[in-house]
C-alpha cells in the first residue's frame, strides 16, 4: 500500500532528525528531553488533525489558532468569573469551537467563498471576542486545569498527551474506514463528480468545519493546563504551525489526499527540530530560517514522490 | 515516383509496468496520412507519447528527416494534437499558437510580430476572421483544435500527430479537419491520425496501421482498405458486429411523460417513453439536447412536470441529489472532469453512491463484493478493487461509471455521450449494458452528436433544434440522411 510507505519514509526522516540532534549532543536523546517534546505537543495535535481534515476537502481554516485563544478564554473566564467547574467551562468551549465552525463552514459551503477568506475573517473575529470576554487580560486559573499537562505515572506522559494520541486514531480511523471520510477524500478529489453521482456535499463540506472549530477546543484545553491560565494572546500564527505539520506530513493543499498519522508525524518531526535546535543553543532567527527551509523541502519531497508514483 | 520517407520506425519497444509496445517497426512518407488504428490498451498513445517527445526512455530508433528523434530534442519536427486540448485557457489565441517561442526582446513581449504572425497561421487553417486576441477559453472545441493546428503549422512541423481529433467535433467541424489535413499534405507534411472510428479514418487516410497489444498486426493501402479485417484484426478475433438485441418496447404503456420542460433554452418540450425504451436526442452543438437531460437532472434552472413509473412529481428535481432519490442517474458527458475520482481507487469510484449512511463504517468485503459484480456487468477489467481509477483506459473508465450507476434500480438513465474516446469493443460492451438496464425496466435517454451511435443503441431518435422537437424517428423507418437533414432545418 502506498500510503504504508509513505508513512514509514516520514517515519525514517523523524529518525534520522533524532539520532542527528543526538549525536550533537548526547543529552538531547533522553527522558527529559523526550517527555518534554510529548508533553508540549498536543496543542498543536489537535490543531493539525483539524487542518488535515479540511484540506483534504480542498478547503483551508485559518482561524485555528484564534478559536483556540477564543475557546481558552471562554474556559478561563467561564471558571474563574462564573465558577464553574472545569469539565462545563470546557463543554461550554466545545460548543463555541463547533459554532464558530458552523458559520464558517455555512458561509464558506453556502454562499460558495473561498474558505481562506471566510477563515481569514473568522480569525480575526475570534481573537477579537477572545479579548472581549477576557476584558484583554490573561486569566490565572491554577492547578485545577494544569494537572492535565502535568506527566502522570504512566511512562511519564501527560493525560493530554494521551487524549491527542486518542483523537489521532480516531480521526485516521474516520478518514479511512468511515462513509464520511471516504466522502471527504472525494470530495476533495472531484466535487463535480461527487455532486453528479446524486450526492448532496453540503452537510459534509459544512460539519467538517464543526470537527475543526471542536479540536480547537481540544487544543484550548491543552494549552490552558499547559499555562495554568488563559490568555486571549495565545497561539498566534499556531495555524501556519499546523498546516505546516500537514503539509510535512503529505497532505495536498489542493485536496484529496493526505492522512492524520502523516500529519502527527510532521507535528513530531516540527517539534524535534524545534527542541533539537535550542539545545544546540540555536538563535531564534536561525531556527525560523532551518524550520521554514525543511516546510518547503519536505512540500518538494513529496511532490516529487507523487510525480514518480504517477509517471 | 517513389514517396520520400520522413519517418522510419525500427524495434521501438516500451514497457511500463508490463510490456507496451514490442517491437514496432514502420514507415510514414513525406507528405502521407497515416491512420492509426487499435482498441484501447493497445499502445496508440504511448505511441504517439513517444513520437511527440514525452516519452524520451524507448528501446530502438526513431528517424525523422535522416536524423535521430533523440538528436532534436526542443526543436522537434513533430507537434501533436491532444485529444484534450494542453492549451493555456487565460492566454490568448496568439499567445497560445507562439507559447514557448513568443517573440521578444529583453523579456518584453512584440505585441504586434506576435499578433501578425498569429494572424498568418490562422489564416492558414482557415480561421482569418478570427480575433487572436482572444482569450482561448471562450472559443469552441472544435475551433481550438484547429489552432493547435495552426500552432503545428507555425513551428514548421513535419509530423503532426492528431489524437482522436473529431471527437468533440460535429460533421461540419470534421469536414473542416479534413480540409486542413490535406492542405497540410500539400505542404509536404506528413499527418499521423489516431482515431476509433473507422469511416473517419477511410475517408482521410492514405494508408492504415492496425496496432495490437503492442504490435502492427495489419497494415493496408487506401485501395486494400476493408473494414472487416480491420476490425477483425483489432479485436484479434473473428469480427462479430453483434446485432442489437430483439428489443421489445411496449408500445402502450408510458413510463416516463415530462410536459412542459422550460429552461433558458427549452421552450415548452414535451417527451414520452414507452417502458422499456431507449430514446436518442441529437442535434447540432447547443442545440438544446444535452440541457435536456440537464435540467432532468436537476443542473439547471426549470420548470416542467415528471411523471416517471407512475410517479407524478409536480417539479423537476433541483439537484442532482434530489434527482437521485428520484432514482434518476446521470453519465456526464466529460468523465474526466465531471465524473471519476481520479488517483482514488476503483472502489470507490463504483460506490461512491452506494456507500450507505452518513458516519458509519464502509465495509470493505460489501464494497469489494459490489465493485466485482458492477464490473462483471460492464465487463471492467482491473487488477483489484484497490487499484488506482487513473490506471484505467478510457473505455474502462467509462465502464466504472456506468458501473457506479447499476444496482440502484434506476428508473431513468441519463446518458451524455456515453461511448466518446471509447474503443470499438468497449464500446459493444457499454451498448450491451444500456440493453441490458432498458429491459429490466429503465427508462434511457442518450443525448449525442453522433448519429451512428444512437442508430446503433437507439429505438427512437428525436431531433432537436432550438430548443424544440423537430422531428422523431422509430428504428424500422428512419434514414440517416433525412435524420441529418432533421437536424438542420427549423420545424
Amino acid at each position: 500500500m502506498p500510503s504504508m510507505t509513505k508513512h514509514l519514509s516520514l517515519l525514517l526522516a523523524l529518525f534520522l532528525l533524532i539520532l542527528f540532534f543526538s549525536l550533537l549532543n548526547p543529552l538531547f536523546f533522553s527522558t527529559p528531553t523526550l517527555q518534554a517534546i510529548g508533553n508540549q505537543i498536543p496543542d498543536l495535535t489537535f490543531l493539525a488533525v483539524a487542518l488535515t481534515l479540511v484540506m483534504i476537502t480542498g478547503g483551508i481554516d485559518l482561524s485555528v489558532g484564534s478559536l483556540l485563544a477564543l475557546c481558552s478564554s471562554i474556559i478561563g473566564v467561564h471558571m474563574i468569573s462564573n465558577g464553574a467547574s472545569l469539565s462545563e467551562a470546557f463543554l461550554i468551549s466545545l460548543l463555541g469551537g463547533a459554532l464558530c465552525g458552523l458559520i464558517t463552514g455555512t458561509i464558506t459551503t453556502l454562499g460558495k467563498i473561498p474558505s481562506f477568506i471566510v477563515t481569514l475573517g473568522m480569525l480575526e473575529c475570534a481573537r477579537g471576542v477572545a479579548y472581549l470576554v477576557t476584558d484583554s487580560q490573561t486569566v490565572y486559573i491554577g492547578s485545577e486545569v494544569g494537572a492535565l499537562a502535568e506527566s502522570t505515572g504512566f511512562l511519564g506522559v501527560s493525560p493530554m498527551f494521551i487524549l491527542a494520541i486518542v483523537i489521532v486514531i480516531l480521526a485516521q480511523l474516520l478518514l479511512t474506514r468511515t462513509v464520511y471520510g471516504r466522502y471527504l477524500v472525494a470530495i476533495g478529489t472531484n466535487l463535480d463528480a461527487v455532486r453528479l453521482s446524486g450526492i448532496n456535499p453540503t452537510p459534509y463540506q459544512i460539519s467538517v468545519f464543526m470537527i475543526s472549530g471542536t479540536l480547537c477546543a481540544f487544543a484550548a484545553l491543552s494549552l490552558t493546563a499547559r499555562l495554568a491560565s488563559s490568555d486571549p494572546n495565545a497561539a498566534i500564527g499556531l495555524e501556519l504551525s499546523a498546516i505546516a505539520a500537514a503539509v510535512i506530513g503529505g497532505t495536498s493543499l489542493m485536496g484529496g489526499r493526505g492522512s492524520v498519522i502523516g500529519s502527527f508525524i510532521g507535528v513530531l518531526i516540527i517539534a524535534v527540530l524545534q527542541t533539537g535546535l535550542a539545545s544546540m543553543g540555536v538563535d531564534e532567527p536561525t531556527k525560523r530560517i532551518i524550520t521554514g527551509a525543511v516546510i518547503v523541502f519536505a512540500a518538494l519531497m513529496d511532490f516529487w514522490r507523487t510525480k514518480q508514483r504517477r509517471a | 515516383m517513389v514517396p520520400e520517407v520522413l519517418l522510419t520506425l525500427s524495434g521501438i519497444k516500451k514497457s511500463f509496468s508490463k510490456p507496451v509496445l514490442n517491437s514496432i517497426d514502420m514507415q510514414l512518407n513525406k507528405s502521407e496520412c497515416l491512420g492509426l488504428l487499435g482498441a484501447n490498451g493497445a499502445g496508440k498513445s504511448t505511441l504517439s507519447r513517444i513520437l511527440g517527445g514525452s516519452i524520451t526512455d524507448y528501446e530502438g530508433k526513431i528517424t525523422i528527416a535522416d536524423r535521430s528523434l533523440r538528436a532534436w530534442r526542443d526543436d522537434s519536427p513533430v507537434s501533436t494534437v491532444h485529444q484534450e486540448l494542453s492549451q493555456i485557457p487565460n492566454l490568448s489565441i496568439a499567445e497560445n499558437i507562439f507559447f514557448g517561442r513568443l517573440p521578444n526582446q529583453y523579456g518584453v513581449i512584440n505585441q504586434r510580430s506576435l499578433l501578425e504572425s498569429a494572424k498568418a497561421a490562422l489564416e492558414l487553417v482557415g480561421l482569418e476572421s478570427l480575433d487572436a486576441l482572444k482569450r482561448i477559453e471562450e472559443v469552441d472545441l472544435a475551433t481550438r483544435q484547429l489552432i493547435e493546428i495552426a500552432r503545428a503549422i507555425a513551428h514548421r512541423s513535419e509530423l503532426i500527430i492528431l489524437d482522436e481529433p473529431t471527437s468533440s467535433l460535429n460533421k461540419a467541424e470534421v469536414q473542416k479537419l479534413f480540409k486542413q489535413i490535406h492542405s497540410a499534405k500539400e505542404r509536404e507534411t506528413s499527418v499521423l491520425f489516431i482515431s476509433h472510428k473507422l469511416d473517419e479514418i477511410f475517408a482521410i487516410c492514405d494508408r492504415i496501421a492496425v496496432l495490437r497489444d503492442g504490435e502492427i498486426v495489419l497494415i493496408q493501402s487506401r485501395h486494400e482498405f476493408d473494414e472487416e479485417a480491420v476490425l477483425s484484426a483489432m479485436s484479434g478475433e473473428k469480427s462479430a458486429e453483434k446485432q442489437s438485441k430483439d428489443r421489445q418496447v411496449e408500445r402502450g404503456t408510458t413510463s416516463f411523460n415530462l410536459k412542459n420542460l422550460r429552461t433558458q433554452k427549452l421552450k415548452n418540450f414535451h417527451l414520452k417513453l414507452q417502458r422499456g425504451e431507449i430514446a436518442g436526442l441529437h442535434g447540432l452543438d447547443g442545440a438544446g439536447h444535452k440541457e435536456i437531460l440537464k435540467a432532468l437532472f436537476g443542473l439547471s434552472d426549470s420548470q416542467g412536470e415528471l411523471t416517471l413509473n407512475d410517479k407524478n412529481f409536480k417539479s423537476l428535481p433541483k439537484t442532482p441529489h434530489a434527482a437521485f432519490r428520484q432514482r434518476i442517474g446521470y453519465v456526464p458527458e466529460d468523465r474526466q472532469k465531471f465524473g471519476l475520482l481520479l488517483g482514488e481507487s476503483i472502489s470507490l469510484n463504483i460506490c461512491l453512491n452506494k456507500l450507505k449512511n452518513w458516519l458509519g463504517w464502509v465495509n470493505k468485503k460489501e464494497t469489494a463484493i459490489q465493485t466485482l459484480k458492477a464490473s462483471r456487468m460492464t465487463k471492467l477489467v482491473y487488477e483489484g478493487p484497490e487499484q488506482s481509477v487513473s490506471e484505467l483506459s478510457g473505455g474502462n473508465q467509462q465502464k466504472a461509471i456506468f458501473a457506479r450507476w447499476l444496482e440502484h434500480d434506476l428508473a431513468l438513465l441519463l446518458l451524455d455521450e456515453p461511448t466518446r474516446g471509447v474503443d470499438v469493443r468497449a464500446r459493444e460492451e457499454l451498448h450491451e449494458v444500456i440493453r441490458e438496464l432498458a429491459y429490466s425496466g429503465t427508462n434511457v435517454i442518450i443525448a449525442s452528436n453522433d448519429l451512428k451511435e444512437l442508430m446503433r443503441s437507439c429505438d427512437r431518435i428525436i431531433t432537436i433544434v432550438q430548443g424544440k422537437t423537430s422531428k422523431e424517428f422509430w428504428r424500422e423507418s428512419w434514414d440517416e440522411a433525412e435524420i441529418t437533414a432533421a437536424t438542420l432545418s427549423n420545424a
